[in-house]
């Protein structure tokens, strides 16, 4: 195809280099923010699986500077479920509910005038679990005597789709050569160096 | 889900070594053709599929977000999970043979994930082509010097 015939400008080289190259990108926390902003942190699951017993505020009010401590419980009528495309997949809000299921799950979320009274504040929810067996492997997870993440409903297996396009069964059996192979792939996720 | 309206090709070609004493694999070379359709603008398109490839690369030798029995990630920072770099980056080369989609209005296919979803696969088999000579095959990834080592013991 000639460039005459491209419905649309042809664009070379990016713009955007030298601001980036010469420091002057400008992010998210460069933004000015209001003075009463408020500074959140979290308290996060230290288990892989667990039933959360209890979640006391009591001594997390009590800090210096901390506003407030919301649990799921305090944010559940202003908070959607995350959209998802697994029909199936249970609500979830982003915040931990009667159970943890992965460590760092978020449990409460402190939010306190300064970065650092938010830590201390986090620091003192006690939280109380009971800890679940984890499920980190996902043939051990397919087990009929896994330990389910989410027992109403009743499997670890969310979602499984099978997909077929013309006719592989009679392609196989005209096959000179038919392999069959297990592959283990990595989960590996795009990784941020900046947060 | 069917996104055939918007599928691109490729062919991956890698060139690989393994050292003979530390059993560090490294790509020497990648090679990439992509058929993307029209590419609206082909800087971006070459960026995205350099970025693939090391994306690919990651996961085929380095990157792995791995977990303890309770569900304790053990790869939680940079110095446990390891990426790419410029230094790990290949040499590549990148051509195309960008045929007009007939499903698209401006005839674009999609190039959004290209190599990355190639380069696990061709890596690990050129890794399976050096090594040939050992009988070993990598069906996991990431193929780690400890994994290349393992294999090599295991066939001996």
């Amino acid at each position: 195809m000639t460039q005459s015939d491209r419905p649309y400008p042809q664009i070379e080289g990016r713009l955007e280099d030298a601001r980036l190259l010469l420091g002057r990108g400008r992010y998210i926390d460069d933004l000015p923010v209001a003075p009463s902003t408020l500074h959140a942190a979290f308290v996060r699951s230290p288990h892989g699986h667990a039933e959360i017993l209890s979640i006391d505020k009591t001594q997390a009010l009590r800090v210096a500077g901390v506003s407030a401590v919301y649990t799921l419980q305090d944010l559940a009528s202003v908070l959607d479920p995350f959209p998802s495309i697994v029909r199936s997949a249970p609500a979830y809000r982003g915040i931990a509910s009667d159970k943890v299921r992965y460590v760092g799950e978020p449990v409460a979320v402190v939010l306190a005038r300064d970065r650092y009274a938010a830590e201390d504040g986090a620091n003192a929810v006690e939280v109380s679990y009971e800890a679940l067996p984890a499920v980190v492997d996902v043939d051990a997870a397919r087990e009929p005597d896994a330990s389910l993440l989410n027992a109403e409903l009743g499997t670890n297996i969310v979602w499984q789709s099978r997909y077929c396009y013309g006719n592989p069964d009679a392609a196989f059996a005209a096959a000179d050569r038919v392999v069959s192979i297990e592959l283990k792939f990595p989960k590996y996720n795009s990784t941020p160096i900046t947060g | 889900v069917n996104a055939a309206t918007t599928y691109g090709f490729m062919a991956d070609l890698v060139m690989v070594e393994v050292d003979a004493l530390t059993f560090v694999p490294r790509v020497l070379k990648y090679a990439a053709v992509h058929d993307v359709g029209v590419a609206i603008n082909p800087q971006l398109v070459r960026g995205q599929i350099a970025g693939g490839i090391v994306h690919g690369l990651g996961g085929a030798l380095y990157e792995h977000l791995d977990y303890d029995e309770g569900g304790q990630m053990l790869s939680a920072s940079f110095m446990d999970y390891l990426c790419p770099t410029a230094c790990e980056a290949p040499h590549m080369v990148i051509d195309h043979h960008d045929a007009r989609s007939p499903f698209t209005e401006l005839g674009t296919k999609g190039c959004g994930e290209n190599s990355a979803m190639s380069a696990p696969a061709a890596i690990a088999s050129a890794l399976d082509d050096a090594l040939s000579r050992y009988k070993v095959t990598f069906n996991e990834l990431p193929v780690t010097p400890t994994l290349i080592w393992q294999k090599l013991a295991g066939a001996a």
